[in-house]
């Protein structure tokens, strides 16, 4: 069967997308701003590509871009649970090319993280649509129902393990809540990701997997046995909610997807995305391309929208810290930690470099078959095996629930360092023939190139990629000793041109600019 | 089955099935060969030029960037010590020896055929084993995940040479860098000093780029190695066949082992990589070799290396689970297009399924002769004036470390860790170690509490397998190191 370059859908698709001048002429006209868009718009996503969110803002994308008439290119900024996103959107200028695609976790993430400035740094624009959290269990291992869950008795010391993902996150919460609701003696298990949580869900590994209704479409294996909504998805009609089971209040567990924008984005330009957001919601390609995925397509405005991440916002507090997840809840370090802090460690840093230092000139006096340089690079790793036990100490300890704890495997890897690091060192001082050290020698030329690198590399936030790269391509070749100016201006010319057309305009990597010139 | 895949045979052998998937294979190649780019970022870029295809023509031009860029990776590892992707480390320990040697293309024909034989065995499981291998996979249990990280630590003692102690020291010192950034059992910061980008550790990349690729050059700056060297008696010619030939237990071993670790859930390519780089030492009857420019350890890194696509491929075909970084975003992928991975698709799209089988054989040749051909342009690498050269790795470093994720910090991270392999390469410490610890680190630690968590202690003991693979790592690693306390005393 010859492969078809149009499907069924790719051809309605099309159909669709020849149609658009007309669906165009029916969609509300967007407000015209003067000076606006001038360039890309990039709607940044704070998860690598493939999450549900990724997935959403590509579909956005695709259709705003026919929409606005204008290109619209997904970046990803995974990092931080939003952190590195937001900070991204917030750094650059207030113009509107720029915008987030948020979700609750946002919420939770900052909060958790004590970051909660980002929140109120951003203005909430649009939510788009949620979907309910629900329970989803293995049919596999006959928990096939709400009544075969709510009977099961996994261990003395807790009924169930619940899978799920991101410690401190809304899934983490929410399952918080409903077990509590529901007097369910759980255990949250984080996985690294949904996938591999589901995958031991698969395996018989745990009781329940907590995760969106579309997370139960992957295998006909998975059941979802409540739901945590006010009436039953259309998509799983045997799955009950749980006020029917019985547990009212659940009903706002639930994950939101929408946007956010820098608060300094002008107001003409919000009203240009409002309208086109609104456009991109009504278009029935939208709506028909989150059927059968049990997605709430639902829009709010600003200030709905602003009151909703208020909201989540003290409940998040108020749950993290009960959890003990917030970083001023966590028990408080001994006196001994609390001295190991960031300042403190720096000043220990250096003054542990000093010391080591005149130790190793001492030394060099003493015993000149020591070889120096390892001598130094083994000292340096002691010190830093120090600092970090110090800091280590600060960590939450063991606990009946995670008897190995945050600070057990670093200082289990830090014992083997010191031990290992000793035994080298140890060595080193052993008799040896006389000629046996060598002359550790570094040329000139290595410190300046380096020099020179990290020169560049701080220079660039003031004088950006482009300048930074201009001086020191040549500079850098012509000190190495290659003398030949017109391939060098020529390799200059080409690398900037490269850097420009390959990274910046079609891969989207926005080289450092820089803010003096 | 051999009817429908004859069935997705015929489906591809025409233009526009054959034409994207060499586009894909090209384009693939190149991401993977610029250190920065990972494939599951090279195919996200590609994502939106799929939205006007069928489905179908869509994820085979996917597939062929994943399938490409899982070789492109050891291009530039082979060529100047930068590995582009992170299993591509393993490939540059012998296949940059190698070059050293100026023997490059003879690194890069061993390189492109094991690819090649390793994504073809990778596939043909794919095809006939699915569904049997999924259904094993998803019963792993961390207790088994973590014996696992523990195994795959052994490999340690194929990459420690004659320097046993500094490469502990080394792998040490990469499993501590992994434990800094969020804890993901409790959500505590640990090490990060109150820097944000902290909290989710040192990148692979950057950390990868500084220090195999920055510091080779600050390496070659201080040895003053800007002439370019060919050396006498050296013949580097393209291998025969008789080379393949003599690598075919290596070969047909190592696309094993990359192709059931990449069935496994979070493992990935790397990890396979080093195990059978680690299994190809101890079995060869040269181990001495390995380190110092092995064809067969360059054939056991490749060919785990792209035998773990078609592993990968098992559970986002057979359960809807991504395997890798790079299914997570084909499955976000086949969202887009409607479709829904899983079992569902196997009986609703079956021809959709065959055909992807059909051209994920076929891109093989395409690799296979895309390999050959590009082989020939990055030998070319080794003639250019080492003074510039080192000049634009450094910037390739900083682009590279930038593009993860646009922050400078990576950028200072890939500098400070090209100075710290610099530091400990001037000493004799080996580099690959510190990168085993970092893509082992979290993997074993965040299993043996997972483990923990769901079943307490002794689960370490009351499941066979964990109890075999981990007297099997005790044992891989206690041999060696009692043969070497032996001929140290003798």
């Amino acid at each position: 069967m010859p492969i078809r370059l149009l499907s069924p859908t790719r051809l309605l698709f099309l159909l669709l997308l020849l149609a658009a001048p007309a669906l165009a002429q029916e969609s509300e006209p967007l407000p015209e701003v003067p000076d606006f868009p001038s360039q890309p718009i990039r709607l940044i996503v704070y998860t690598s590509p493939g999450g549900l969110i990724d997935v959403t803002a590509r579909r956005f994308a695709q259709l705003a871009q026919e929409h606005a008439g204008h290109p619209f290119a997904v970046i990803n900024r995974p990092g931080g649970g939003g952190i590195v996103a937001f900070e991204e959107v917030l750094r650059e200028p207030a113009d509107g090319h720029r915008f987030l695609a948020v979700t609750r976790s946002n919420i939770s993430k900052m909060v958790a993280t004590g970051r909660e400035d980002l929140i109120d740094r951003v203005l909430w624009h649009s939510y788009i649509m949620d979907n309910p959290h629900v329970l989803i269990t293995n049919r596999e291992s006959g928990l096939d129902s709400w009544d075969a869950l709510k009977a099961y008795r996994r261990a003395e010391d807790h009924d169930h393990l619940w899978l799920g993902v991101d410690i401190g996150g809304v899934k983490h919460v929410s399952g918080v809540r409903v077990a509590e609701a529901t007097g369910i003696d759980m255990r949250w298990i984080p996985y690294g990701s949904g996938g591999e949580a589901r995958a031991a869900l698969l395996g018989e590994l745990g009781t329940v997997y907590f995760g969106n209704p579309r997370d139960a479409l992957a295998s006909p294996s998975l059941d979802i046995v409540a739901v945590a909504a006010d009436q039953r998805l259309a998509e799983f009609p045997d799955a009950p909610t749980f006020a029917e089971l019985g547990y009212p209040g659940l009903e706002d567990e639930l994950i939101w997807r929408g946007f956010a924008f820098r608060k300094e984005v002008d107001e003409s330009i919000q009203n240009w995305y409002d309208a086109l957001i609104r456009n991109v919601l009504a278009d029935p390609r939208w709506r028909n391309s989150w059927q059968g995925e049990a997605v709430n397509l639902r829009y709010r405005g600003r200030t709905d929208f602003e009151r909703m991440v208020a909201r989540d916002r003290e409940e998040f507090r108020t749950y993290l810290e009960r959890l003990q997840l917030l970083p001023d809840a966590r028990p408080k370090p001994g006196r001994l930690a609390q001295l190991a802090q960031p300042p403190l460690v720096a000043w220990l840093g250096a003054g542990m470099i000093g010391v080591l230092g005149m130790a190793l000139l001492f030394w060099r006096q003493r015993r000149p078959d020591v070889p120096v340089g390892e001598a130094a690079l083994l000292l340096t790793l002691l010190g830093t095996v120090a600092l970090a036990w110090a800091m280590s100490v600060q960590l939450p300890p063991a606990n009946p629930v995670d008897p190995v704890g945050a600070r057990g495997i670093p200082q289990l890897w830090l014992v083997g360092l010191l031990a290992l690091v000793g035994w080298q060192l140890a060595g080193l001082f052993r008799p040896r023939p006389p000629n046996a050290a060598q002359a550790e020698v570094i040329p000139a030329r290595l410190p300046l190139t380096v020099g020179a690198y990290g020169l560049g590399l701080a220079l660039l936030p003031g004088l950006g990629y482009f300048l930074v790269t201009l001086v020191y391509l040549p500079a850098m070749t012509w000190f190495l000793g290659y003398r030949r100016v017109g391939v060098i201006a020529g390799l200059t010319i080409g690398w900037l041109l490269m850097s420009e057309l390959v990274f910046q305009r079609l891969l989207h990597v926005d080289l450092p600019r820089g803010t003096w010139w | 089955m051999i009817e429908s895949l004859l069935g997705g045979f015929t489906t591809v052998l025409a233009i526009a099935p054959l034409l994207t998937i060499v586009l894909g294979i090209v384009l693939g190649i190149l991401v993977g060969a610029m250190p920065g780019l990972s494939p599951s970022m090279g195919v996200a870029l590609m994502v939106p030029f799929t939205y006007g295809m069928s489905p179908t023509l869509g994820l085979i031009l996917l597939i062929g960037i994943y399938i490409g860029s899982s070789y492109g990776g050891s291009i530039t590892g082979i060529m100047v010590n930068a590995p582009g992707t992170p299993s591509a480390v393993v490939t540059a320990i012998d296949g940059y020896a190698l070059t050293r040697k100026g023997r490059a293309t003879e690194a890069l024909g061993t390189s492109i055929v094991a690819s090649a034989f390793g994504g073809m065995f990778g596939t043909l499981i794919l095809i006939g084993f699915s569904v049997p291998l999924a259904a094993a996979a998803v019963r792993f249990h961390p207790s088994e995940y973590f014996a696992f990280a523990l195994f795959g630590m052994t490999t340690i003692a194929a990459l420690a040479g004659d320097h046993w102690g500094k490469a502990f020291i080394a792998m040490l010192l990469g499993l501590f860098i992994a434990t800094i950034g969020t804890d993901p059992i409790s959500g505590a910061e640990r090490f990060t000093l109150g820097i944000p980008t902290l909290s989710d550790g040192f990148l692979l990349i950057p950390a990868l780029i500084g220090m195999f690729a920055l510091s080779e050059v600050f390496r070659g700056i201080e040895k003053g190695e800007f002439r370019i060297t060919h050396l006498p008696g050296i013949s580097d010619r393209w291998p025969g066949l008789g080379h393949y030939w003599r690598l075919k237990w290596v070969t047909l071993r190592s696309s094993a082992i990359g192709t059931v670790v990449g069935v496994f859930p979070g493992a990935g390519a790397t990890i396979g990589s080093f195990i059978s780089y680690g299994l190809a030492r101890r079995l060869s009857r040269e181990p001495e070799r390995f380190g110092q420019g092995s064809a067969e350890g360059v054939t056991a890194a490749e060919a785990a290396d792209s035998g773990s696509v078609g592993g990968a491929m098992v559970p986002l075909l057979a359960l809807g689970i991504p395997g890798s970084a790079t299914t997570a975003v084909l499955i976000g992928a086949m969202m887009i297009h409607g479709l829904t991975p899983g079992p569902q698709l196997f009986l609703g799209s079956p021809d959709m399924i065959y055909a992807i089988f059909g051209a994920m054989l076929i891109a093989q040749f395409v690799l296979l002769l895309a390999g050959i051909a590009g082989g020939r342009l990055w030998v070319m690498v080794a003639n250019i004036p080492k003074e510039l050269l080192y000049v634009l790795i450094t910037l390739m470093a900083l682009i590279g470390s930038f593009s993860v994720r646009n922050a400078l910090f990576d950028v200072f991270a890939c500098f400070g860790f090209g100075l710290l392999g610099w530091w400990l390469r001037r000493h004799d410490f080996p580099l690959a170690p510190v990168i085993l610890g970092l893509v082992l680190g979290l993997i074993a630690e965040t299993n043996f509490r997972r483990a923990i968590m769901m079943d307490g202690w002794p689960v370490f003991f009351e499941r066979p397998l964990t109890l075999a693979l981990l007297v099997l790592a005790a044992l891989s690693i206690a041999i060696p190191l009692a043969r070497r306390l032996r001929d140290t005393r003798r």
